[in-house]
Order: C-alpha cells, then structure tokens, then sequence
C-alpha cells in the first residue's frame, strides 16, 4: 500500500508550503560589534574602478559600505527536490495552488503559488508566506518526472476562462476589469485565462513537443481532481516516454477527454453567468489535434512532464544539456505576466555527471564535497502582485493606471532585503536568476556586482558555462576584456541567470548590494579570515564540452532565415510607450513581431528552421526607451554582436572576434526615434543584436518571445517550428492548432 | 483583489460580504446565491458585465461605487471612507452591500524630532493608513554614540519609547520619554486588520 505523501492527488484543501527546515538557513548576527556604521547610503560607489586581473571590481575601501539591516530576515535558499542519486531521475509533484498569501511590506493577497516536493519525502507543512517554487535540482543524463498538479479554485479570482476562439477578431475571451481593459487588446494577445498553467523549464534543451518543455499545453484548473498516482508512477516506472499521445495510458487519455468535454459544458455555464456567450470548444480542438496526429492542447487538472537531460557524452546527442542555474516557470500565453507575478517560477539547477564538469570543478577546487551545502546561494529574483499591471482600477477614473503594489518591490525568495553571512574572505557560489516581469525595477542592475569590498568571479551566463578564455577575461565585469566589455556591464533582464563566485571583503561589516533599493545584505563577521591555499578562484577553469565551442560561420550550404530580421515594434505610428494623446485609441502599446502579433492572423509557424540548420538572425528592436529581452526556447544561442543606438544612425558596437557567449535571453537595446512635428517618428534607428544558432536534436514546435511577460502576453511572441531537414519547407505550415 | 460573496440569509434577503480595501485595490463578486443562477445587474454601480453563478468578470474600482444614488462620477473624500451599493433583484432593492476604503498603511515620520534625555517627547506618527487594530512585533533598536559606534541594542525601539497602535484607524505612534544620549535607530514590523504589512522601514530619533 502506498503511503499517503506518495499520492498525488487529494482531497484535502490545504497548501502543501515550504518546509522551514528545507531552507539553509543563514543567521543574520545582529550584534553591536557587527553593525558598525550603519546610517547613511546604502552603498558607496567609487568613481574610477581599478579592474584587476580581469576578475575583480576591487572597490576597497578602510571601511565597509554604509548599510542598515534592522529587520532583514535570514537569507534563505528556497526549498529543494533533489535528483535521487541511485535511481538517475528528479522526481517531483508540482501542485499549483490558491489561496491567502503574505507578501513582505505588502500584506495579504490572493494567488497562485507552487509548492512541491519528491513524493519519497513527506509533504511540506502548509504555509501562507509567498515564496517561488521548490528549486529543482538534477544531474545531466537524469529523467525529470514531474507530475504537475493545477488544483487552482478559480472562484477564488475574477472570472477568467479559456477558448478556442480565432485570433485577431474580437476581445471575446480577454478578461475585463471595468474602466480600464481590454481596451482595444483583441483575443489571444490579451491577458486571459489564468487559472491555466503548465511548466516551462527555461533554459532546457529537450523536446519542445508531447511531455517536455511544451508551453502549447494548457491545463485547466482543477481543485478536485482523479487520484493519478498510480498512473503517473506506472508511466515513470515504465521510463519509457511517450512521443505520441496514442502512447499515453489509456486511462488518462480516455478520463482527460471526459472531462475535457464536461469542463465545456461548465464553460457554458459560467459564460453565461457573465452575460458571455459560450467559449469555443476546448474538446473540439483536442480531438482535432488527435486526429492530426499531435497533441491535443487542453487537459484538465494534470500533466506528466517527462523527459532526458540530454548527456552530450552518451553519443546520442549532437547537443548536450549545458549543466547550470536554469529555472521554471508558467507560460501560458495570456498569463504569463500575472504568473510571474504570482510568484510561479523556481530554480532548476542542472549539475554536471562527471569529473572535470562544471561543478565537479567548482566543488573539487574549495573541497566542498559531491554538494553545495551552505557554500551555495539561490537568488530567485520576484516580484509579487496579485493583479496585472492594466487590469488594475485607474488611480483616478480615466487616470493612469494604478502601478500596483508589489510592482516595485523585488524580492529574493520571497523575503525582503536578507541579510546573508559570510565569514570573512570568504567565498561563495551565487546562482541568480531574474524572475521578475522583466521592466522598471525588474531589470537586476549591474550595481549588484559593484559593491564595495567583494570581488566576483562570472562563471556561467544563462546557465551555460563561461570557456576558459571568458573565464579568465570575464566580458561582464571587465572593462578591461581583451574582446570588450559587453554593454551595460552585468545586469539581467527578465529570465536571465548568472552564476558568480563571490568573495566577502575581510572588514567586517554590513554591505548592502542595491539594483534601484538594497535587494539584501551582507553581514561579514569580525572573524578570522577564511584562507585559501590555492588562491581565491579556480586558476584552471572547466573544460568546454564541444558542443559550447564557438558556432561554425553558416555556409552556402546552411539555408538563411527568411524571416530574419526579427524585428520587435509597437503598432505603426507610435513613437513612444505610454498613453500618448497622439496614438490612434489613446491605449498603451501593442507588442508585435515583424508587423504582426501573435496568431493575429490565425494559426502560422513564424518562424521555420531544418533540424541541424545552421543560422545568424539579426534581432532588431524599433521601440524606444525599453531594451526588449528576446528569449527563445529549446536551444541557446551565441551573441556576436550587440549594436546599441547613440543617435540617429549611430551606433556603438560590441563585436567579440570569438569566444561567443551563449545566452537564451538578450535584451535588444532601444532604439533612438527622431519625432516629427505631429510627434509621430521621422526616423527609427533601431537596436540590433547578430546571434548564431543551430537547431539540433529535438523536432517540434515552439515559441520565441519578449521576457517582458506583458509583452508576450499582448502579442509580443512567434510560433517556432523545427522540422526534419527533409520536410523543409515544405511541411513547415502543417498542421498548426490553435496556440491560446 | 478582493471578492465581495453574494448569499441569502434564512429570511430570503440578499447578503453581500463586507469587504474592506485599500485605495489601491479593486473588488470582484462571487455569487452564491442559490436562489439565483443568473445574478441581475448591479444597480447604478455597474462597471462592467454582471456577477455570475461562478465569479464576477468585473473588478469594480471602488471609488465609483457609493451612495447616495446615483452616484457622482467620482469620490474626492480622503479615506477612510465607506461606499455602499445596491442590487436590482425584484423586491430586494434596499438590500445593500458595504465596502469600506481606507489609505494604504504606509511609514509616517522616519526622522523623527530630536529629542532630549529624561524629557518626555511629542508623540509622533511613524505609521498611517491601514485599518485598526494593528499589531506590533519584531520591533529591534540600536543606539549609536557621536562616532557611530553602537552602544546599546536589542528588542522594541529602544530605552524609554514605546509604540501605540491606535484603535481607529490612525496608524501607530511613538512615545516615551529617552533615556540614553545618542542616536536612536528603530524598526518593527506592522500589520492592519486588512492583512497589510510594513516593515524594515529604518526610522531615527537624535537624543542629546
């Protein structure tokens, strides 16, 4: 007989939460003798950085920066599923719940939460303080099995549902929040639906398609929902994964589409409730996937994610997983903005399998064991809102909109400005990932990596690993690199990550590390240095597995993108963001891609590549004042060059002869737009970034997007497809459901 | 977000949810009226399409919701205030709903007066907004001498001062009489009887 916290599904209404003891708890030491000078700014940036080795922003000073850290929590680690080492998978349940959260200098709100834990294990107490998702962490060459529970009581939120409706028609299917939206958003590319979720795990290099990474799947909400216990374990245990949804277990197939046509008749209901006619068919649609031979896109309550991190050295990949700080996230388009707002994400750690690998190298140099411990620090970066930014009351009626109460405040794992202590000297692994919308305080600044006293060392940029050349010349935070310094220093944008070895100054005191306001503190005890006979860093850096070398330049051979460039535009006329009284309908932007938004024009693959295509895109932004992260699933791609507007027709340029940095986010810089005299634009200079990738390994379809969420949500995204090298062109419009 | 729940009472009246809210915030309806599958329009305060057997697809914004009706096209009074609002059911026209408005809890003062040792200080409001009652916890202090050294620390906010709640909705203040010469430096977190919450807010006080 199972035990209870094996089962994954129930009956019972509380929130499975955090475990305290899970955190790694780092005591904040809150004595007189360590909060010496206290008062003051937060943080002294010294003009005239010496840069020395190429590794260290040396701003040492006789004493430490000035903070104040009365009240900060503890830093903490979020919650962890850990791989099991024998059995060579991550197993985990993921339940996304609702209910009465905490937020920090915030108060109460209703939202959505993940919780989860490795059903081995029991299952966290219930808790009511907002936090990301439980860190996921895993080996190359492991099976994840995650079986993703959405038990969302929608009544709990303003009516929002889920149709099959064509794109571009009408606002049919948008939420409406009174005075302010959907204005003139028409449906998908309005914010819609979002008690439905699914999981993406950014940064993964795995099939788009079936039971990994596919953010085409939608799983209603379920509060009450079949025990899939025995299900999903004999689909695991079986460590066959299905490519076809004829493959799946036949009593999954047969209950989903039951209550797939049942939730329909339930759609009715409400609609009509709503003075709404009814949605379109969400089992329709499923069957006519089925039919063609895909996925059927709606499912209720339950997904199985299941897949291989691919191990570049089984010989059975021509690209392998990059081992790195990854992470996961909801990314149901029409939502993605108010899930991350939510607090929908978590860290997905990938280790390497092997010595000589990126973390064997890291853990064997400081002689920290086969794990982290304490010597490792989580940053989920967040931001919590219970409503999306438009869908807010105006601040007076006809007014700006209200900017939210958690839009500014960005907090790391859920807690306000922690405090973390480090011993003297010290050095620690920092994993970081921008979880934030992605705009205004979202953008992680490179004040971060600045602060004074603290020497840090890159070591992974999108959970990919710096070569042994970046390493050394660290393109982030040299200004001194051999190949330049990348522009704007080391900041993330909206999903980017870094990895950073980071050594504590050895005079005690409280630093504060400020992007805009202190996102936390650290307490550097008045102790005994912390030695390291080696030196601080390791001098011998991780070998680069061959598939990271730099991409070869596409050939004759290699077929160009037609659709490139990709450009990223408002709608035409505008000439700058906001509620400008020039625009047509005196409503914010629309996000498009290269004239168009998302399906506006019904279903279409934007974007169409052979498998083992070769490419350079060049990337273009044609909007003003905000840098847009373009972010692609699936494969990571290689900067080769950034061109960032000075003026009009002028441009600075970061041009690396070579060792590319790999990223699966870039923020295209802004344009300069010169106005006419009817304010419209007279000239767009547009920012552009050149990438090169290579489509390897996995066939399917999936999606290209701006990491300002609201800007994918309001059309700012493509459709992607890969297809066998044989099927291109020819097959890329194929079968194409409906993607809302 | 809040959500106003629409029920009946024994008697057959409609029943809406008290809710309290701050100026930020919106609401929304869930009808539970099993009387009623189809809710009617709201009267004079409708914003957008009516409530729902599931849950209302309209966020009202509170400050176009009141009464008396009709009501003016907005509401310039300064929280805490109260808006009411009706339904359009035959024969439960006068069956209302209430929702009350206040500022959102926010730091007062930070820099609070200067002070001298041994004399009581005028109280001063190191918290607004927000609805009563309040409570207080995770109050810290440090008291620094002229060369910034820290000389005395631990729990509340320091040596002769207190913190006062206020019972109506008028935040919390600081009194007392310091006791120690120096620079006074003080937290605490606070919550509101909405669920609000402030905290890490750094206030000082200068006692010569």
């Amino acid at each position: 007989m199972k035990k209870t916290n094996e089962r994954i599904s129930d009956s019972c209404q509380t929130f499975p939460g955090n475990k305290p003891e899970t955190r790694f708890r780092v005591e904040s030491d809150l004595s007189s003798r360590s909060l010496w000078p206290l008062i003051g700014k937060s943080v002294v940036i010294i003009a005239g950085l010496a840069l020395t080795t190429g590794i260290a922003l040396s701003l040492w000073g006789d004493r430490p920066a000035r903070a104040q850290n009365l009240g900060s929590p503890a830093f903490a680690n979020p919650s962890e599923v850990r791989y099991r080492p024998a059995e060579k998978r991550l197993r985990a349940i993921m339940v996304l719940k609702s209910g009465k959260f905490s937020i920090p200098n915030i108060g109460t709100a209703t939202l959505r939460q993940f919780r989860g834990w490795d059903p081995k294990d029991p299952r966290p107490e219930p808790d009511n303080n907002v936090a990301p998702g439980p860190t996921l962490r895993a080996r190359i060459g492991d099976k994840v099995e995650i079986s993703f529970l959405n038990k969302i009581n929608d009544r709990e939120f303003a009516y929002t549902f889920d149709t099959n409706s064509p794109g571009g028609k009408s606002s049919f299917g948008c939420d409406q929040s009174g005075t302010t939206y959907p204005g003139k958003d028409l449906f998908p590319n309005c914010f819609h639906g979002s008690s439905t979720a699914n999981l993406h795990f950014h940064g993964t290099h795995t099939s788009p398609d079936g039971l990994g990474d596919n953010v085409l799947v939608q799983v209603l909400p379920q509060e009450n929902q079949p025990d899939w216990t025995r299900t999903f374990d004999r689909l695991f245990n079986a460590g066959i994964i299905p490519q076809r949804w004829a493959a799946m277990p036949r009593d999954y197939k047969e209950k989903q589409l039951e209550m797939i046509k049942q939730q329909d008749a339930d759609a009715a209901a409400a609609a009509a409730g709503n003075n709404l006619p009814a949605p379109q068919s969400l089992y329709e649609a499923d069957m006519k996937a089925i039919h063609a031979g895909e996925w059927p896109q709606y499912l209720m309550g339950a997904f199985p994610n299941f897949f291989v991190i691919p191990d570049y050295n089984s010989g059975r990949y021509k690209a392998g997983q990059a081992p790195g700080t990854h992470w996961y996230h909801a990314h149901k388009h029409g939502s993605t903005s108010l899930h991350i707002r939510n607090g929908l994400a978590g860290a997905f750690i990938i280790e390497s399998n092997r010595e000589g690998g990126y973390d064997h190298v890291i853990r064997k140099f400081y002689g920290w064991g086969k794990s982290y411990g304490d010597h490792e620090k989580i940053f989920v970066f967040q931001e919590f809102d219970p409503t999306a930014n438009l869908e807010r009351s105006p601040k007076t009626p006809g007014g700006p909109v209200n900017p939210g109460k958690g839009s500014a405040l960005v907090l790391v794992n859920g807690l306000m400005s922690p405090t973390i202590t480090m011993q003297p000297g010290e050095v620690q692994l920092w994993r970081m990932i921008n979880a934030t919308e992605g705009n205004g305080a979202g953008v992680i600044k490179s004040t971060l990596f600045q602060t004074a006293g603290f020497t840090f060392k890159q070591t992974a940029a999108d959970g990919v690993q710096f070569s042994p050349d970046n390493y050394a010349n660290q393109p982030f935070l040299n200004a001194n690199a051999p190949n330049g310094q990348v522009p704007g220093g080391l900041k993330l944008a909206g999903g980017n990550r870094a990895d950073v070895l980071v050594q504590a100054p050895t005079t005690p005191g409280v630093y504060s590390f400020v992007s805009g306001a202190t996102l936390f503190f650290v307490n550097v005890v008045d102790s005994t240095p912390v030695s390291y006979p080696n030196g601080a860093f390791p001098t011998t850096w991780a070998k680069l597995p061959k598939f990271l070398d730099d991409l070869r330049k596409p050939g004759p051979l290699d077929k160009p993108n037609p659709n490139s460039p990709v450009k990223f535009q408002w709608e035409p006329g505008r000439a700058g963001p906001g509620l400008l009284p020039k625009t047509p309908d005196g409503f914010p932007p629309h996000f498009m891609i290269n004239d168009k938004q998302f399906e506006d024009t019904g279903p279409r693959i934007d974007q169409c590549m052979p498998l083992n295509g070769l490419q350079d895109w060049v990337l273009e932004n044609y909007t003003n004042v905000i840098a847009h992260p373009f972010h692609i699933h699936i494969n990571p791609f290689q900067v080769l060059e950034i061109q960032t507007p000075t003026a009009e027709n002028q441009y600075t340029k970061y041009t690396p002869p070579n060792n590319y940095v790999w990223q699966d986010v870039i923020a295209i810089p802004p344009a300069v737009i010169v106005k006419d005299a009817n304010g419209g634009a007279k000239s767009i200079t547009p920012g552009r970034v050149i990438i090169r990738q290579t489509y390897v390994d996995f066939i399917g379809t999936y999606v290209l997007h701006c990491h300002i969420l609201a800007h994918e949500d309001r059309g700012m995204m493509q459709l992607v497809r890969v297809l066998p090298a044989a099927q291109y062109p020819a097959r890329c419009q194929g079968h194409i459901p409906i993607h809302h | 977000m809040n959500q106003i729940r629409i029920t009946r009472d024994p008697n057959g009246n409609v029943k809406f949810q008290t809710v309290s809210i701050d100026v930020t915030e919106n609401v929304f309806f869930t009808n539970l009226d099993p009387q009623q599958a189809h809710w009617p329009t709201l009267a004079t305060n409708q914003v957008g399409p009516a409530p729902s057997a599931n849950s209302s697809q309209c966020p009202v914004p509170p400050p176009q919701v009141t009464n008396p009706n009709p009501p003016p096209a907005t509401i310039n009074q300064k929280p805490p205030y109260t808006v009411t609002y009706k339904c359009q059911i035959p024969g439960h026209q006068n069956e209302q709903g209430v929702i009350n408005v206040f500022a959102v809890l926010a730091a007062g003062t930070t820099t609070l007066a200067a002070a001298t040792k041994g004399t009581p200080i005028t109280k001063q409001q190191v918290v607004v907004g927000g609805q009563s009652p309040y409570t207080v916890s995770n109050a810290q202090f440090q008291i620094k001498d002229s060369n910034n050294n820290v000389i005395q620390s631990g729990a509340g906010i320091g040596p002769g001062l207190q913190l006062n709640a206020t019972p109506d909705n008028t935040g919390v203040w600081v009194t007392g009489t310091p006791t120690v010469s120096g620079t006074y430096n003080f937290t605490f977190m606070v919550t509101d009887h909405m669920g609000g919450n402030l905290q890490q807010v750094q206030y000082s006080m200068k006692v010569a």
